[in-house]
């Protein structure tokens, strides 16, 4: 039996805190000057980090619906499956 | 076979969420010095050392993340049956011997060839039995001629 989430989406979550981190990381170490324009490394990073960011909770939020849509057709597929019983039955 | 059951969407939304992040990784690795904020010869800024080890982190994670995705698409279709399930290896199990009186020797009962063993386990199952009631047969014999001669020596 297939998981409902597969194990992967974990590493999802792991990349949208490395993205979080990079837009935030040259402020807190301090390497872009404060109140200046920013510097190369600071645009660089803002950018990479907001894609990483977007890029995780796209696919996150993609498997997530996803997984509740196969549960919507299982949870659909087992009450026809069900209903088809119950009628043979009060049928014999 | 039941294939309408598969639903490898999320599958692939996953590795390629983990492509583009393994992606990402390798730019931030290069990035330093393709965007020379990183002196040439010099020792690495604060910034480069972020970037780069975070990026070789997510270039790691983003391979897991995506044999991780991988397995499980692989899975699914194995329960949906569109890909042969994995033979599972059986021990092999242990050769019973026959009832012998105390102090004989027991031949080895032959094993039972198992339909899930190989064509070379079932020849070495085979030929480990022959030779073990071989041995056995001819020890009887060794065991059996000196009684008899035991015997007959008595009999004079």
């Amino acid at each position: 039996m297939s998981r409902l989430i597969p194990p992967g989406m974990f590493i999802l979550v792991l990349t949208l805190c490395a993205g979080v981190w990079l837009v935030v990381s040259p402020f807190a170490l301090q390497s872009q000057p404060v109140g200046g324009a920013w510097i190369a490394s600071t645009v660089n990073n803002v950018a990479t980090g907001g894609v990483l960011f977007a890029v995780s909770l796209i696919g996150i939020l993609a498997i997530l619906a996803l997984s509740l849509r196969d549960l919507v057709h299982a949870a659909a597929a087992a009450r026809a499956a069900e209903d088809t019983e119950m009628q043979r039955t009060s049928v014999q | 076979m039941q294939t309408s059951n598969i639903r490898p969407g999320k599958y692939f939304w996953g590795i390629g969420a983990t492509l583009t992040t393994l992606l990402i990784g390798g730019w931030l690795m290069l990035a330093p010095f393709a965007l020379g904020y990183q002196p040439y010869g010099a020792s690495w800024v604060g910034q480069t050392e972020n970037d780069f080890w975070l990026g070789l982190g997510l270039v790691v994670v983003s391979c897991v993340g995506i044999g991780l995705f991988v397995l499980s698409l692989l899975s699914a279709l194995r329960a949906a049956g569109v890909i042969r399930p994995r033979p599972r290896s059986e021990p092999v199990p242990a050769v019973p011997r026959a009832a012998a009186p105390t102090g004989q020797y027991a031949a080895p009962v032959v094993p039972e060839v198992r339909l899930h063993a190989s064509e070379l386990e079932r020849a070495m199952a085979v030929l480990a039995a022959t030779l073990a009631a071989d041995l056995a047969e001819r020890r009887r014999t060794d065991n059996a001629q000196p009684a008899a001669a035991d015997t007959a020596g008595g009999r004079e």
